[in-house]
């Protein structure tokens, strides 16, 4: 089964999700949840607040799943945007980031990633992630990495790197750009 | 197309509120176009962390979606509409990190809170989220898993909070490392506090909880003690809409106003 051909079988499952069908919906979890999860566990680090994020998440997905609109991108960057800003938005809460901070020291425990997946085939799309990321430059990847699994804002980026706002952008920019070509993402 | 130095910033969140607020007044067709583009992009980097949840996680969001609506259309309209009082809200809680990066909303270190700082955490509370989902895991955090028909031998008010159209649910962790869910209903000026693994305390001392109306003292309602399980405390006296709530540790008998720092503040 190619990923293309399984994420499209998804999109068809979440669009039945948002006419209550509850099979539907345990086709969207299973197929999504070990990505939602080990996101939401990357940017938190707290495995309780992960989980609880993750519930908020996926039920927010079935009351919300009328808001997903084929036409417009995948049930996977739907998804994956709506964990992404749950996440950032736990964490960015003075509380969170504290309990964060404390258990990591700070965020820049980057790679080497650990893939503990059982889906045979997000461990593939997994491989294929690292080698497009190992593509960029180190400047590139540092600014996506800190912004995407960090949750930091670019004004945070900037401060930690010392480093002229108008550069993060650029940064950001230029680095999904080839990330996106790197991954051959249409 | 505007924006366009920000699209990839604000496909990976990395804006700030304000920005985001902006980026997201003003975007174009062409701006919201290529969002989506690097969306996709972005939801590429989550394959390289994935981790398989465990399997009582599955349980947990299945039961609790079995016991939640679907939004329509129009509600989830009606929903995203609080939203941009939240953004707007969460400025005022930036600028408070900025300033002293002390925002303790919840835990053993927060101070007593002035009213204008209380109402800007009240905001920051008021976020759009999983509300009637949230409510619906209170229930079963309420009755412990043996079965949502028991919940309404529940204490009255809160078994009529539980029931309310409009009850909204706030989850908080406290110092001693128990859960606190604040649920509430605006309509019925009612407020109740779920709590899992709330310490003993000595003999002598209770908790009590507070109403906290943004232009006045603290409002005494109600003492009760920890214990194992659940705890639950139905606010005593009328939760005004955008009061907050505190808890904190008084001598027995309870006080008239807060005599220690509180161990939790909320907003409703």
């Amino acid at each position: 089964m190619t990923p293309t051909r399984r994420a499209t079988e998804v999109d068809d499952a979440l669009v039945r999700v948002a006419g209550g069908d509850r099979e539907a919906f345990a086709i969207v979890y299973d197929a999504l949840s070990a990505r939602v999860f080990g996101l939401v566990l990357r940017v938190l680090v707290d495995r309780s607040q992960a989980e609880e994020v993750t519930q908020e998440v996926f039920v927010d997905m079935w009351r919300k799943a009328q808001t997903f609109d084929p036409a417009r991108g995948s049930s996977v960057g739907w998804a994956l945007a709506l964990a992404h800003s749950k996440a950032v938005d736990r964490v960015r809460s003075s509380q969170a980031q504290r309990d964060r901070d404390e258990r990591i020291g700070i965020r820049d425990s980057v790679a080497p990633f650990d893939v503990v997946s059982e889906a045979a085939d997000v461990k593939v799309e997994g491989a294929r992630v690292r080698e497009a990321l190992a593509t960029l430059t180190e400047a590139h990847r540092e600014a996506i990495v800190l912004a995407y699994y960090g949750g930091l804002t670019q004004t945070e980026i900037a401060e930690r790197l010392d480093t002229p706002l108008g550069t993060v952008k650029t940064r950001l920019r230029d680095g999904m750009i080839r990330l996106r070509a790197a991954l051959g993402v249409s | 197309m505007k924006h366009r130095e920000d699209i990839a910033a604000r496909a990976l969140d990395a804006l700030a509120a304000d920005e985001r607020r902006r980026f997201d007044a003003e975007a174009d067709e062409a701006t919201l176009a290529e969002l989506s583009d690097m969306r996709e992009t972005a939801a590429a980097l989550a394959d390289a962390v994935a981790i398989a949840p465990p399997a009582e996680l599955r349980a947990r969001i299945f039961e609790q979606v079995a016991a939640t609506e679907q939004l329509t259309a129009e509600e989830i309209a009606a929903e995203a509409r609080p939203a941009v009082a939240a953004v707007e809200s969460s400025d005022a809680v930036d600028a408070e990190v900025d300033d002293d990066r002390e925002p303790a909303l919840v835990g053993g270190g927060s101070t007593v809170v002035g009213p204008r700082e209380l109402a800007a955490r009240r905001r920051w509370f008021q976020r759009p989220g999983s509300l009637l989902g949230a409510a619906a895991a209170a229930v079963v955090l309420l009755v412990g898993g043996i079965g949502i028909g028991q919940a309404i031998r529940t204490p009255d008010p809160v078994s009529a909070l539980v029931h309310a159209a409009d009850v909204r649910t706030q989850t908080a962790s406290l110092a001693d490392g128990s859960r606190a869910t604040l649920m509430w209903s605006d309509e019925q000026g009612e407020a109740a506090f779920v709590f899992e693994g709330l310490s003993q305390l000595e003999a002598d001392e209770v908790y009590q909880a507070w109403f906290m109306p943004a232009d006045g003292d603290p409002i005494p309602a109600g003492t009760f003690a920890g214990g194992d399980g659940s705890v639950v405390h139905a606010l005593d006296g009328t939760l005004d809409e955008g009061d907050g709530v505190a808890i904190t540790v008084e001598p027995e008998g309870g006080s008239e106003q807060p005599t220690t720092q509180p161990l939790l503040v909320m907003g409703t």
